[in-house]
């Protein structure tokens, strides 16, 4: 088997040869390639060369496309922040949509326009795909609805929206939806057969708030990519231990956890279905531990998550990450299948 | 060694009646300044050439004199350490919530976790905090002996606590806090009324035995450098009926109050002035408050603390402090209501010569004609 049959082969409910990895990595994969950051994120032949270097280097299962979180608000005209050897980030001080009446003015931008930041981003897809897209699974990105949001709204503004401007929350997260679910339809269309969905933001909202704003239009984002014919993963950063039974009922094709939030607790929360992706502390544990605490984790997580789980860190590797340490996750992929029960 | 600033009207003017002019919103003889240092700061500066034995506040003629802490923890003196190494110790306090700090150095907490995490967890905390008599809150012969020398030195003196939203936060959290005020509001709306209770009851047993302010100088740190940490209409309905009895309890005898709020707070301006708060304290430069900003905008309405900004100062270079202080001091201090303070507090990185030509430029540029 190989990387993407063995995903689509775990996704599908089969039998794998083993477990899939499927660590996020960015900062390490551009420092492979030899790029800066600010090239990665901007010019997809870097990213390419990128994604193919840490999958080859290590023998992970899959390339992904995500780079950082301002690359649709980039196209709707947001002030982006960038760095030479950083992520860009949301100039959070000058928010797209300080005045909430300008969302009704709001074009979504076409995700085909030569020079845009979304462009850039499918070109990278077609490339993956032709350069790997037999071997490895190749997964786009977008952004989930309350990251997105507070992208173009900013995070403090938007958090205090929800209880104060709840119509205009609704009228943005509608406008998002739409924007992602375009996007999602040109990543399909130039390669990708998952889609990755980032809601980062959505771990800062209580319970109450995540089922009344954020989970129906997470709902109708999974559902909406999976529609496309892609497979739906959900990433949200952060302690999610209040969100997980919502998370749960989403219907994702796979829910990508942080490590913050135990894997025995999600899967109490979602059922032995779910196909589960993390989550050791990538800090802690891949970057300043050893190969053996890697190997402990994993095996723990291993135990609470059952056979319907992929290997993956909690969140993104670090780019300091020693190799053997990443390696080590690696074996323990190998080394493992979903039809032996977890024994280390 | 001796004040090392005399003002013109000193001698007839007392530093009590120049901060209530100031307070008012009335011009002085000069600005009156207040100072905040963190604990490694002084200490530091006995080897750059301050004289041990010497009181900062004397030297530099700071006019205002604070006591009257009251304790909110459940568990008064509760102090169980967990885990601790050369460089930090983690321990739970007696309100349950476990901090890491360091050992060798001052510094915000880390906050590793919180016992009270619901409302039922309150309530069991609640019992303990209800039945701990309120003599046990307060050091009576402390702020006996401060308002004693405060007197003595006509100096103002002021209460100086913390407000509702300050001890939930030290309760139960910043996070389960902002959380609950938007999904459990009942549960913070009992935490705010019980905790304001106690301060409320502290403050009586205070007068009642005799202690007598000037004002308050409420503490409550409601914004973080991007904002405030509620919006304004959960301001309104969930803090500000707390903050209005606390604040009405000076207003009821005629006496000033000053709000200490770290972080962007513009937002709730509006709705401070409704509690009937007399100056915002300390102003903070790097979450982008501007006293030249505040003052055309807000200077009729109430008066202004601080806004000194210690990353200017930390730099001890004299030009850019000048600089500092050239800028803003002269707008701030026009027509009344401005009070020197920084713009939080003074760290170990000022030297102890860069700080005494702050306060000369302050003296300097402080002045009214």
């Amino acid at each position: 088997m190989n990387g993407r049959e063995r995903i689509l082969a775990l996704l599908q409910g089969g039998d794998p040869d083993r477990f899939p990895c499927m660590p996020i990595t960015m900062q390490l994969a551009a420092d492979l390639a030899g790029r800066r950051y600010l090239e990665y994120e901007t010019d997809y032949r870097a990213l390419v060369a990128g994604q193919v270097r840490v999958a080859e280097e290590f023998g992970l299962d899959y390339v992904n496309t995500m780079s950082d979180p301002a690359c649709e608000a980039a196209d709707c005209g947001a002030a982006v922040v960038f760095h030479p050897d950083l992520p860009a980030a949301m100039d959070e001080s000058n928010p797209l949509l300080s005045d909430r009446s300008d969302l009704a003015r709001l074009k979504a931008p076409d995700p085909a326009r030569p020079g845009s930041r979304m462009h850039n981003r499918l070109r990278a897809l077609e490339e993956l795909k032709r350069q790997v897209g037999g071997s490895l699974l190749v997964e786009g990105w977008i952004e989930g609805p309350c990251a997105e949001a507070a992208d173009l709204r900013s995070l403090s503004v938007l958090m205090l929206d929800f209880y104060d401007e709840p119509d205009f929350v609704h009228d943005l997260f509608e406008f998002v939806l739409a924007m992602e679910l375009e996007f999602a339809r040109h990543q399909v269309a130039a390669g990708a057969e998952m889609i990755g969905i980032g809601d980062a933001a959505a771990s800062l909202a209580g319970p109450r708030i995540y089922q009344e704003f954020i989970w129906p239009y997470e709902k109708r984002m999974v559902e909406g990519v999976q529609a496309l014919g892609a497979r739906a993963r959900l990433h949200i950063c952060g302690d999610t231990r209040r969100l997980v039974e919502g998370m749960g009922r989403l219907g994702c094709d796979v829910v990508d956890l942080d490590f913050l939030c135990p894997l025995d607790a999600a899967r109490a929360a979602m059922g032995p279905g779910q196909v589960l992706l993390g989550n050791i502390d990538p800090v802690r544990v891949l970057r300043d531990g050893t190969p053996t605490d890697v190997h402990a984790a994993l095996a723990a997580c291993h135990r609470a998550a059952g056979p319907r789980w992929i290997v993956g860190a909690g969140c993104e590797v670090p780019r300091d990450t020693p190799p053997e340490n990443l390696r080590a996750l690696v074996e323990y992929a190998r080394a493992h299948a979903p039809r032996e029960a977890a024994k280390d | 060694m001796t004040a090392m600033f005399s003002t013109p009207k000193s001698k007839t003017l007392s530093s009590r009646e120049r901060v209530q002019l100031a307070l008012s919103r009335q011009e002085a003889d000069r600005i009156p300044r207040a100072e905040s240092f963190w604990p490694e700061t002084i200490p530091l500066w006995h080897t750059q050439g301050l004289p041990v034995g010497v009181d900062v506040a004397r030297l530099f003629d700071f006019d205002i004199l604070g006591g009257g802490w009251v304790h909110h923890e459940a568990r008064p003196g509760y102090r169980e350490i967990l885990d601790e190494t050369e460089e930090w110790q983690t321990r739970r306090d007696g309100n349950g919530a476990i901090l890491r700090f360091w050992r060798n150095k001052s510094g915000t907490p880390e906050h590793v976790g919180f016992t009270v995490r619901t409302a039922d967890d309150w309530t069991r905390l609640k019992h303990d905090l209800l039945t701990t008599p309120v003599q046990c809150r307060i050091d009576l012969y402390s702020v006996l002996a401060a308002m004693h020398r405060a007197r003595s030195e006509r100096r103002f003196f002021c209460w100086t606590g913390v407000e509702c939203f300050e001890i939930a936060k030290d309760v139960i959290g910043h996070e389960t806090l902002c959380i609950a005020m938007a999904e459990d509001p009942e549960w913070v709306a009992d935490l705010f009324d019980t905790e304001t209770d106690v301060a409320l009851d502290a403050l009586d047993y205070m007068e009642a035995s005799g202690v007598r302010f000037d004002g308050g100088w409420i503490y409550g740190d409601i914004a973080y450098n991007h904002g405030p940490f509620c919006s304004p209409a959960m301001y309104r309905e969930l803090v500000m009926p707390a903050h209005m009895r606390l604040v009405s309890w000076f207003k009821d005898r005629g006496l000033p109050v000053i709000y200490h709020t770290d972080g962007d707070f513009r937002p709730l301006i509006p709705s401070f002035l409704e509690v009937g708060i007399d100056c915002f304290q300390p102003l903070e430069a790097k979450a982008n408050i501007d006293v030249r900003e505040l003052k055309p905008k807000w200077g009729s309405k109430v008066a202004l603390m601080g806004n000194i900004d210690i990353m200017r100062l930390i730099t001890n270079d004299p030009r850019a402090i000048e600089e500092e202080v050239a800028a803003k001091v002269p707008l701030a201090k026009r027509g009344g209501g401005y009070l020197y303070h920084s713009d939080h507090s003074v760290p170990p990185g000022v030297t102890w010569e860069s700080y005494q030509h702050l306060m000369r430029l302050i003296d300097e540029y402080g002045r009214y004609e």
